[in-house]
Order: C-alpha cells, then structure tokens, then sequence
C-alpha cells in the first residue's frame, strides 16, 4: 500500500495538469481579488452588509461569489476565502484535477502494466484516495497562500480575520471538499470516461443537482416530511451551506456527511473495481 | 510427467452467451517460448488477459508451477504482462515510466531502471519523451516494464503488431535476448506464423475461443512438409478419380489447383490414373507447405481471413 501511495504521488507531482491547475488557480484569484478592489472602489459600502450565509433556500444554479467586509470596511482572507470555497471555486479546480487524476492510468493504459500484479486491487483506490487527500490539503493551503498574496499586493492589506473561525471553518472544508473529490473520483474510475465524468463534476459543482434535490423535497413534502431538506444531507450542500463559527451541531453534521459519503463512494469504487476486467 | 511452469485446464470466458475463451488447456515449458496463434478476434487477447490477472475467468484453472491459482491476487509478481499496445504515460520519459512501477515493487534504483532499458536497448533514448518514441521503442518500453519485479513468464500479445520489418527484428532480437540471458519463459500472441516461427519453441492455435491445436515447434513443421499439388482445367472432374483411389484428405484450393494431404509417394498413380481418365494434368508434383498456409487450413482456409 505504502509503495502504490509512492507511485501515485510520483505520479501526481510529475503530471503537468497538477501545476497547470494550480496557476490557472492562481490566476483566477488575483483575477478575482482585483475585481473586488475595483468594485470597492467603485461603490459606497452597504452598512448592512452581512456575510453572505447560504442556506437551503438559496444554494442556486450557477456559480456566483459574494465577498463581505468586515465591520472596517476591509475584506478579511476568511470572508474571501469563504466566498470562494462556498461557491465551490476551489472546488471547480479540485474537481478536474480530480479526473485527470483518477482515469490517467485507464486512459494510458499504463493500468494493464500494474493491476494484474498487486495483492489486492482495492488498493489503487485507496491509494488514490490517500492522494487525493493529500492534494486536497495541498491545494486548500495553495488556494489560501495565494489570496493573501493577492490581498497584500492587490488590496495593499492583510487580514486573516478571526483565527479560531479560520482554523476551523478550513479544516471542515477540507474534509466536504475531500469527500466531493472521493465521489467524483469513484464516479470517473466506475465511467471510465474523462469528458463525462469531467462535465458530471462541473454540473455538481454548478449545484445542477439542486433539481432533483428540489423534486425530493416536494416528494417528501408530499408524503408529510415538512422539515426535512435533501440538500443539507449532500456534501456539495454542505459545502455550500457551512458557516464560518457555526454551531457545533452544523459541524457534526458535515462531518457526518463527509464520512458517510467518503465511507459509501470508497465502498462502492472498490466494489466495481474489484470485480471489473481491465480492458 | 513433464512439469509446467504455466498450465491452464479448460479455462472458460463468457460474456453473455458468447464464449470469448472456450474450454482452453494450455501447456507451457519453463524456459518455452509459446507461440500462442489465432486470428484476429479469436479469444487471444482475452485469454492472455486471464492469464496475466486482468480479467477473471468463468471457469476452469490455472496452474503456476504446479499452484493452482485461486484468484487474481495469486498471480502477484509472477507474470509481467504487455497487453495489446503498450499503456505508457506519453509526457513522461522512458525512465519515469519504468521509476512509476518500480516504485510499486519498491525497486525504484536508478541502476536497475537503468539496468531495464539496457535490456531492451532503450538506454541511449531513456530520457526522451515517449511520445516522441516509435512504436517499436513503445513496443520495447513496454516489455521493460512487463520484466519489473523479475517475472517468471513473460506474456507478449502481439508486439509484433504494425511495426515495420526493423522494429520486428527488434523485438525478436529482445525476446531471444531474454531468453538466452535471462532464461525466460515467454507466451507471445500473434496471427502472423511467419514471424513467430522464428522464435517459438512451442505453438497453440486458437480458433473461436478454442484450442484447436498444440504442438511444438518439431510438430509444427513436420506437419507443414510435404503435400501434392494438382494443377488441371477443372478440379471437379478430377474428384472422383481421387475419391476411386481412396484418397480423403484433400482440397480444392481454387479453380485449377488441388492439395492432397496424404499418400504422397503416389504422385504418379494420381497422374496416372487422371490421364487414363481423360483429364488434362498440367502440373502434378510435391511440394512443403508454409506455416502460414497451415495455419490457415487448420483454422478453416483462407477465405475466413
């Protein structure tokens, strides 16, 4: 196992998409940052501004990123960075390294030089999996770097914002986006297909599933279940959803669904994995 | 009893009601170099993928040395495998491609990745880009990369496949290398017998699905010696002489010719009896059959190509 880790982040560090991804990440937010200063410049700020929480009513189609200032008027790396994660920036990225990842050794076909030869083929998706966790850590704290440099040289300013909020609103984004990451894997390493799995990926990260979730919770509403919201139980909800100094039960709950998904999506990839024919 | 380093009994692949490998029982020698023969589509390729653990049977067995092997997991290290094209990462070098297996084995030293493309005669071009490679050199890294982990058989599905006449000797030449050096034991898939007759020390011939025949390379061409061949207007008239003088086994290939495939010391008679019957004979004499002709024979003629 700890060979196949090995490999797969040799693997990973020396495909150019990883550093592609990353300076096309880069770019994007001192892009984005920029804008931010302009439409500060631009506009008298709102006294009533308040971070923009999403809920269950409005995780929407699309995409669209709303960075709050704090109570000086100034935009906090956290606000920024919470913009950005909840409207699945990050995750845009994440997600299409993801695929490139999981289906290069399918579509090199470098998978037939391997597969016939290890214990037990569960372990490239673990391995896999131990990467992409690494990646996921690698690329949140790249993501963060490169905002406050883009604060510092594009605002002028930095300011991390509340610390304790920061730590601990980036650790439970870590863990939803991982978990995201682990679906889209399964679902690219079960499809066999970049293009596919690659557009299934950015509709989920465009919350496209929003549609059905909504059609559930008509259903349900039907059959007399008022409360319940299907959104709040996925992890691109969750993402969406999770709030800088939440309640402590919020941040069990994402946990609980990182875990349950992680534990699912793992369950099944190995599933098909292992009884499939290399071809 | 002769011992086996590979043997399968009655392996079986089944997809739907379509048996892609029917019933196959193989014999392979250590140090053999088995020439495994079908057409296109005959069950070679998914055969081969049974073999080397990338595709699960529906039944039967495969034994190595003497182990039945249970699952796929067994086959672990065993058997280096190139299957179809060879699976490479085209914007790495030779030499990552090699580093990323070695990796798995936990035999990443830079000297035997180097040791590998020496072998294969890749060590001159090992830090180029492999998309810039011919598909001879991919052919070549791609049998390094079976030899990882030191194998005891070697599995090669047709690496001869759309390379040109040097980039075939190449292969050959690596082939014959490991086994003198290395004395590997090597299954190679191929529908040319031409080529493979140059190397193969034992055959199977495979046709839909089924091992139609095994023989070794001293069968083979005792098997391909000799026949009679008839050249005249109209074979048809001539059958009935044949089938008067006892003669079965033989066949109108086209519209002027006939092989007899037995009693070939009685070229004369035939002559004889043809002339005395009125039929014109402008040709009659004996001649060695080619591998590939005998194959073809074997697996339903020509026209089925």
């Amino acid at each position: 196992m700890f060979n196949m880790v090995k490999m797969d982040l040799y693997r990973m560090f020396n495909s150019k998409s990883l550093y592609i991804i990353g300076i096309i990440m880069a770019c994007l937010i001192f892009l984005t940052t920029g804008l931010l200063k302009m439409e500060f410049d631009s506009y008298e700020r709102k006294s009533d501004k308040q971070i923009h929480a999403v809920n269950e009513d409005n995780v929407n189609l699309g995409m669209s990123v709303f960075v709050e200032p704090d109570e000086d008027g100034e935009v906090t790396v956290l606000n920024d960075f919470f913009a950005n994660v909840s409207a699945k920036f990050l995750a845009l990225f994440l997600v299409i390294f993801t695929v490139i990842f999981s289906t290069a050794d399918y579509t090199s076909g470098y998978i037939k030089n391997i597969a016939g030869q290890v214990n037990d083929r569960s372990i490239f998706i673990l391995s896999k999996a131990v990467s992409l966790f690494i990646y996921t850590i690698i690329s949140v704290f790249w993501f963060l770097f490169i905002q406050i440099l883009a604060h510092l040289i594009i605002l002028g300013y930095v300011k991390l914002g509340d610390i304790r909020d920061l730590v601990s609103y980036v650790s439970l984004q870590i863990l939803l986006n991982y978990a995201f990451l682990i679906i889209v894997m399964i679902i690219s390493i079960i499809l066999r297909n970049n293009l596919i799995s690659m557009i299934i990926a950015i509709c989920l990260c465009m919350n496209v599933m929003v549609i059905l979730y909504n059609a559930i919770d008509k259903l349900l509403e039907k059959i007399g279940l008022d409360n319940f919201t299907v959104v709040k139980c996925t992890i691109t909800g969750r993402i969406s959803m999770l709030e800088v100094g939440g309640s402590v039960r919020e941040n069990i709950l994402s946990i609980a669904v990182s875990v349950i998904f992680i534990i699912v999506s793992m369950f099944i990839g190995i599933f098909v994995f292992k009884k499939r024919d290399i071809v | 009893m002769k011992e086996y380093l590979l043997e399968t009994k009655n392996i079986t692949k089944q997809y739907g009601s379509f048996k892609a490998v029917d019933d196959v029982s193989v014999h392979i020698e250590k140090g053999a170099i088995y020439g495994f023969i079908g057409r296109n589509g005959a069950g070679k390729t998914t055969f081969l993928k049974m073999i080397s653990g990338l595709a699960s049977k529906n039944s039967g067995s495969i034994e190595l040395f003497g182990n039945k092997i249970n699952s796929l997991s067994d086959i672990h290290g065993r058997i280096g495998c190139l299957i179809e094209e060879p699976g490479l990462y085209q914007n790495m070098s030779a030499y990552e491609n090699i580093k990323i297996k070695c990796m798995l084995f936990g035999l990443d030293k830079s000297s035997y990745i180097e040791d590998l493309l020496k072998t294969v005669g890749l060590d001159k071009t090992g830090h180029k880009k492999v998309k810039k490679f011919s598909l001879g050199m991919k052919q070549r890294l791609g049998i390094a990369l079976a030899l990882i982990g030191e194998p005891d058989l070697l599995v090669l599905d047709e690496p001869i496949n759309g390379l040109d006449p040097q980039g075939i000797a190449e292969i050959r030449d690596t082939i014959l290398k490991l086994r003198d050096e290395r004395n590997m034991t090597v299954l190679i898939s191929s529908h040319i017998l031409e080529e493979l007759s140059k190397i193969a020390t034992d055959y199977g011939i495979i046709h839909h699905g089924s091992l139609i025949k095994e023989l070794t390379k001293e069968e083979l061409l005792s098997k391909c010696n000799e026949r009679i061949e008839i050249v005249l207007d109209n074979p048809l008239e001539a059958l009935p002489v044949l089938d008067k003088m006892g003669f079965n086994n033989y066949k109108v290939v086209d519209s002027t010719r006939i092989q007899v495939y037995e009693r070939l010391s009685e070229s004369y008679m035939i002559n004889r009896e043809l002339v005395m019957s009125n039929i014109n004979v402008k040709e009659i004499f004996v001649i060695t059959e080619e591998l590939e002709e005998y194959f073809l024979n074997l697996t339903g003629g020509a026209a089925n190509v």
